[in-house]
């Protein structure tokens, strides 16, 4: 639907995510698992789609391999999954806001960096993410504590099961990925060269 | 890749790696507190927070009004047809007022159990708590704050959560709260910690 329109038309479509997240609001709050597995994502995909796909020119010395964009998308999602904060994002405006700015920020950062990153990074950010997912997930299950005064113990195991089949899921996905590529490419179990993407550098 | 990019690209993803760990060392004090219950507690054991005066009526329609100069307190924030929870509290009062009495502490009122329950909790149902923990009103009383507001904030100043479990009841942070001779909130305990509730009171 861009043939022919300039890129902002793309982008405009951000707002529509970012006014489901801010307009469903309380709907997604009231739950732990709609709160981090469609509020999140819906402020994510606002801040990607936003931003557009292309990193603006006088950004690309500064995010080579997009190496400086997937740092902050990092240290903000890590920043964010922080139970405490969750907590205060739903009882404290001022939290709320950072998070309306903090979470689609993350998602500009993603849009702007991931197409530039080296393949062998994608491949590592993409285990490292179901890692981390999974681990989580099953943390939550296991932990006999309540880690969010906001939020039920029940609501915590649901998080951490989703979490959990999550991981999996997009690990098999993964690996079907990597393993249906056609035979001249390289792929993380068939390495043609190296380092593919950097070998042109 | 020309060496000025690389250069450029170390210093933002340096700087982006530093801040995001500032932000969250200081987020999780030092990677001590990931949740807001630890923070609360940490926050307190830090710094002794001053509380506001509310008005408080026990199950004999009594007014008082909190905190009581001089006089170090402990409080817990129950709800009296709570099946879980509160009970233990009870139980962990019950077992601080007779340390009280074996230590010799003057007969005063230090124990404060507190309902946030203003639709269920009329007196009968505070007077019904206090007699089934075998409450000694000399040292502990069972009240419920006196306005909705009074409740608000005494919940705001504890750093109380109360949400809806779903089953007509509520889950809330749990905590033996210890209130000093100034009025301040002095140090959050487990109900586990007896001793040290003991000790804080002067008992």
């Amino acid at each position: 639907m861009r043939n022919g329109h300039s890129p902002t038309d793309g982008r405009a479509l951000g707002v529509i995510p970012l006014l489901l997240a801010l307009l469903a609001r309380e709907r997604l709050e009231a739950r732990l698992l709609t709160h981090l597995f469609v509020q999140f994502p819906l402020l994510l995909a606002a801040g990607a789609l936003l931003a557009g796909p292309r990193l603006p020119a006088r950004l690309v010395p500064w995010n080579r391999g997009g190496a400086a964009g997937l740092a902050l998308a990092a240290v903000i999602l890590a920043f964010w999954m922080l139970p405490r904060v969750v907590d205060a994002s739903v009882g404290d405006g001022r939290w709320a806001f950072a998070k309306f700015v903090a979470l689609p920020v993350a998602g500009a950062a993603l849009a702007w960096s991931l197409p530039l990153a080296p393949w062998l990074a994608r491949q590592f950010l993409a285990l490292q993410t179901m890692a981390m997912a999974g681990a989580t997930g099953w943390l939550y299950l296991a932990l006999p504590e309540r880690l969010c005064l906001r939020y039920l113990r029940s609501e915590q195991d649901e998080l951490g099961a989703a979490l959990v089949i999550a991981a999996v899921a997009s690990f098999f996905f993964w690996l079907g990925q990597v393993l249906r590529a056609p035979a001249g490419e390289p792929t993380i179990l068939r390495p043609g060269r190296p380092f593919p993407a950097e070998a042109s550098a | 890749m020309s060496p000025s990019g690389r250069g450029r690209t170390a210093l933002a993803t340096a700087v982006v790696l530093l801040a995001g760990a500032g932000a969250f060392l200081a987020e999780t004090e030092g990677l001590r507190a990931f949740t807001s219950e630890t923070a609360r507690r940490l926050a307190v054991a830090r710094s002794p927070r001053p509380l506001p005066t509310v008005v408080l009526r026990d199950d004999r329609g009594e007014r008082l009004t909190f905190p009581i100069p001089g006089r170090p307190m402990l409080v817990e924030f129950v709800y009296t047809s709570c099946p879980t929870l509160c009970v233990t509290l009870g139980a962990t009062f019950t077992r601080i007022q007779d340390r009280l009495a074996e230590a010799g502490a003057p007969p005063v009122l230090q124990l404060l159990s507190v309902s946030f329950d203003p639709a269920r909790d009329d007196a009968p149902a505070l007077r019904a708590y206090a007699e089934a923990h075998g409450a000694d009103p000399t040292r502990w009383r069972v009240v419920l704050p006196e306005s909705e507001a009074d409740l608000r904030t005494l919940l705001e100043a504890f750093g109380i959560v109360v949400i809806p479990d779903g089953e007509g009841g509520f889950v809330h942070n749990a905590a033996l709260h210890l209130v000093d001779r100034g009025g301040r909130l002095a140090a959050i305990l487990d109900p586990d910690e007896i001793e040290r509730a003991v000790e804080g009171l002067g008992g």
